[in-house]
């Protein structure tokens, strides 16, 4: 049995699945703002609802937007000092193509000298300068700096350098959390810069909302392992999650897509999951939902993390529509909770949900709806809405459909009900499964164990051939140790790139395996 | 018209010249970011139109060679130019009046800017390529006589000054050979000659277009108009007339390795159905040829690849399925079609590439 929570920025979800692969009970509660108290009630509930012992728990998947929530509303950044380790000072000043609303908490800079040369091979590292890190320590302490990031050039060629210095800095400060950005990226400085930063920024976030997960699962009675979902739609630990937040920030629509193709049993389609800000579409294939890395962009801050390939729309259920000087608006503000503030359910606020109702009746099985409160908006203009809506879907849908074989459409989400019939049909393969609701938190229960490899290396009188292989021994290996059933791992990729300029002598290697808990 | 570049136009420039590095020329991050930081509100930098350009004028040209990807590991510090103009001017003991960007398109656009800004010199409106190509020798500057030695060489952490002496052929081979042995780029300061010189086999305008192009891009508006005005910006200068070849999406890319160097396909079906349209097009370091049943394209015109909605350019390394793009061809400058441009742009053994994947 497996108990999935998917925190999402209005609702909780949580749902019980046995091993046959059947829904025990699931249950719906309003996010507040004491994530861990909304993660225990939703848990509770539906456990009573299944009347499961919690003994009989094999593990807990916890999947959560709150630490994106976080970057466009910030409550809770940690004020961040910037390390870079780098042959000479750059004049390049960081955070500089950011919203100011999370640049300002880059609050110090440094420059230590990095004793790392790629091009002599060989590290010509001694020890870590220690009078200049006491200097820097002083003035860390001085400036009430709360986190700090350490960028090394070249350190996917050579990580030990930021790693020593991450020591050095936690002997004196313990308290402090330090990012490295090996663990963060690859290649490109800025990027890796960039996302390095805002990971550093997210230290509180992860920490404070998931610190009492122990206190909070062991007083449900459950002593299971417990996990939470990453960007690519795999599984972490607790721990590493408080360590690494950035790799928290797309796991949402992922979730839904495995979701869909569990509830569905499809392994090739497009997934459309609407939700009350976005309508985001992604691909599914072989099982997998895609994903990308660079050049991505979180905020318009470019950043080198993989991240799920989605089309997001800002046209959710619950964007408010307005008409200007006679126009239609769709505008990018929600209503927070719908079925308080939507016209339809006696509120002030003219939704894209309204106006499908207006057009669609009956969508939603909900008996708090009333139609006459839809009386005032017109008719026309809600059609123009539906039709707006409902162009920008197909087109995306169009683009993202294989020209091989057509793909079946699933739709996912509590909107989703708007458009299945009514926007969507047969004829479109559309298809609506069993538990559409709460599809996110369905995906994070089958979330698999991955592991992965970025970094670059020197040939040094080997083959490439013999890396490789010796490289993809030790991605197995690690997935062996995170608890993968030897038998269901599957490398999904494994691609090389050479270096212009220097060839042959080194490569970037990239490999990526997945197995099943 | 002189004009003057101040702090807001940088980015304009970076995009426009990422249009015109038809998907190559490397990320203008790095350059851009390291230009923004030092540059004050009030700074500017001056732009000399070729008619302004002085006969008796000593110019260089300015850019950066070598491996991109390692190009924004290795942050610059943001001297090196400045350090490579001096062991210039100290070793050829001669004083730089102007400086040019040897490529157009990409990052190489903005290699001069931060040179002339801190030395105060002026830019000269126009580059050596029109476009991006992948190596230091396809310039017109090459082409028309104007030797690439002397030429200075820097790192972050090592120079070298490369004498008259030296043939192009032989000052390519050190320069590579350099910039292979210290971190895989370096930055360059080469192709010196008059302001007479220069004019005469240079690629004029290219730099306000750069601009013009960034600007209309970033503009409020819809797609139609600023589309029309990319058309507009064009036809005021040395390029031929731009076509829309497509607007669709990528309905499959590949990507291969040929000679050590990644090379790939991909396939672009038309939004209009009554065309039922569906063009392949080839690429390297940048797009590279354009099938579309009866007619082809290829370089040395600009294939270039702008997002549907955003209009921004989209690079070899950034096109990915389902992206959905216009393409647009605008015919090089006619010096870019002769004989002996086609010859130092390796045209033939191109085509030859292709023939190989076609045989596939």
């Amino acid at each position: 049995m497996r108990l999935g929570i998917d925190v999402g920025g209005t609702n909780t979800d949580a749902v019980i699945i046995d091993d046959s692969g059947n829904i025990k009970a699931w249950s719906k509660q309003l996010t507040t703002s004491n994530l861990g108290e909304t993660i225990y009630e939703t848990a509770k509930i539906v456990l009573n609802e299944a009347n499961v012992k919690p003994e009989s728990m094999k593990g807990v998947f916890l999947g959560t937007t709150h630490v994106l929530n976080e970057l466009y509303y910030p409550k809770n950044l940690a004020k961040t000092a910037l390390i870079r380790l780098t042959k000479k000072p750059s004049k390049i000043k960081p955070g500089l193509f950011w919203p100011s609303h999370l640049s300002k908490y880059i609050i110090k800079e440094f420059h230590l000298e990095t004793k790392y040369d790629f091009t002599r091979q060989i590290p010509h590292y001694d020890e870590i300068d220690h009078e200049s890190v006491f200097k820097m320590i002083k003035e860390l302490e001085k400036a009430k700096v709360e986190s700090v990031c350490i960028v090394g050039a070249f350190s996917s060629f050579y990580e030990d350098e930021e790693n020593n210095l991450k020591k050095v800095i936690a002997s004196h400060m313990p308290s402090l959390s330090v990012t490295v950005s090996n663990e963060i990226g690859s290649i490109g400085f800025l990027d890796r810069e960039n996302a390095s930063l805002l990971n550093s920024m997210l230290s509180f976030v992860m920490k404070d909302a998931l610190s009492s997960i122990n206190d909070i699962f062991k007083n449900l009675g459950l002593h299971c392992p417990y996990w939470i979902t990453q960007n690519d739609g795999s599984l972490m630990k607790v721990e590493e999650a408080i360590k690494l937040p950035i790799f928290t920030i797309g796991s949402g629509i992922t979730n839904s897509l495995r979701g869909a193709s569990k509830l569905t049993g499809l392994k090739n389609f497009i997934g459309i999951d609407v939700g009350g800000s976005t309508i985001d579409i992604g691909m599914v294939s072989h099982g997998h939902p895609q994903t990308e890395e660079g050049p991505v962009k979180v905020l318009d801050i470019p950043v080198n993390v993989r991240l799920p390939k989605v089309h997001s729309l800002s046209t959710g259920g619950g964007n408010l529509v307005n008409t200007h000087n006679g126009d239609l608006l769709i505008e990018d503000t929600i209503a927070s909770d719908i079925t308080k503030d939507g016209l339809a359910w006696g509120g002030e606020l003219w939704t894209i949900s309204d106006s499908f109702l207006k057009i669609f009746p009956h969508s939603f099985k909900d008996k708090h709806i009333k139609y006459e409160n839809l009386e005032g908006i017109s008719t026309e203009d809600c059609l123009k809405v539906v039709n707006t809506v409902s162009s920008r879907i197909r087109e995306k849908i169009r683009q993202l459909q294989p020209k091989d074989q057509y793909v079946p459409l699933v739709l996912v989400g509590g909107g989703s009900p708007l458009l299945l019939n009514n926007i969507f049909t047969k004829f479109d393969k559309a298809i609506q499964p069993v538990g559409y609701q709460i599809c996110n938190a369905v995906g994070a229960c089958y979330a698999p164990l991955s592991s992965s490899l970025d970094k670059v290396f020197w040939l040094n009188d080997r083959t490439k051939e013999e890396i490789v292989e010796r490289e993809k021994e030790r991605v197995i290996t690690e997935l062996i140790h995170k608890g993968a059933k030897p038998e269901t791992i599957k490398i999904n990729r494994v691609e090389e790139f050479p270096f212009d300029y220097l060839k042959g002598e080194m490569f970037r290697l990239k490999i990526m395996a997945f197995g099943d808990l | 018209m002189p004009w003057k570049i101040t702090k807001e136009d940088i980015r304009f420039i970076s995009l426009g010249a990422r249009i015109l590095s038809c998907g190559g020329g490397g990320n203008t991050r790095s350059m851009e970011a390291l230009i923004l930081s030092v540059m004050k509100d009030d700074d500017v930098i001056e732009v000399i139109p070729i008619h302004v350009v002085r006969d008796d004028w000593w110019v260089t040209a300015i850019g950066i060679m070598g491996s991109t990807v390692l190009f924004n590991e290795d942050l610059p510090t943001g001297e090196e130019m400045e350090i490579g103009l001096s062991l210039y001017e100290k070793e050829y003991n001669k004083n730089v009046d102007a400086l040019i960007s040897i490529e157009i398109g990409g990052v190489n656009a903005l290699a001069p800017l931060l040179l002339a800004l801190k030395r105060r010199l002026p830019v000269i409106d126009g580059d050596g390529m029109g476009r991006a190509f992948p190596e230091l020798y396809m310039t017109t500057l090459h082409l028309n006589g104007i030797p690439l030695a002397p030429l200075s060489l820097v790192t972050q952490d090592n120079m070298k000054f490369i004498p008259s002496s030296y043939t192009s052929d032989q000052a390519v081979h050190e320069a590579k050979s350099f910039a292979n042995n210290n971190g895989g780029h370096s930055h360059v300061v080469g192709y010196g000659a008059s302001g007479d010189e220069i004019k005469t086999s240079m690629l004029s305008g290219t730099l306000y277009l750069a601009y013009r192009l960034g600007k209309i891009i970033t503009s409020y508006g819809d797609g139609i108009i600023r589309l029309k005005q990319i058309k507009n910006a064009f036809e005021n200068s040395i390029y031929g007339e731009l076509s829309l070849v497509i607007k669709g999406y990528v309905t499959e890319v590949s990507r291969w390795f040929e000679n050590e160097v990644i090379v790939g396909k991909l396939f672009i079906e038309s939004y209009t159905k009554q065309h039922n349209q569906k063009i392949e097009i080839q690429f390297m370091n940048e797009f590279f040829t354009i099938h579309n049943g009866e007619s082809i394209y290829r370089v040395p015109d600009l294939i270039v690849f702008l997002h549907i909605d955003s209009l921004e350019p989209i690079s070899v390394v950034d096109i990915q399925r389902a992206q959905s793009v216009i393409v647009l061809v605008i015919p090089a400058p006619n010096i870019l079609h002769t004989t002996d441009m086609l010859t130092l742009i390796h045209m033939k053994e191109s085509y030859q590439l292709l023939k190989k994947e076609e045989d596939q």
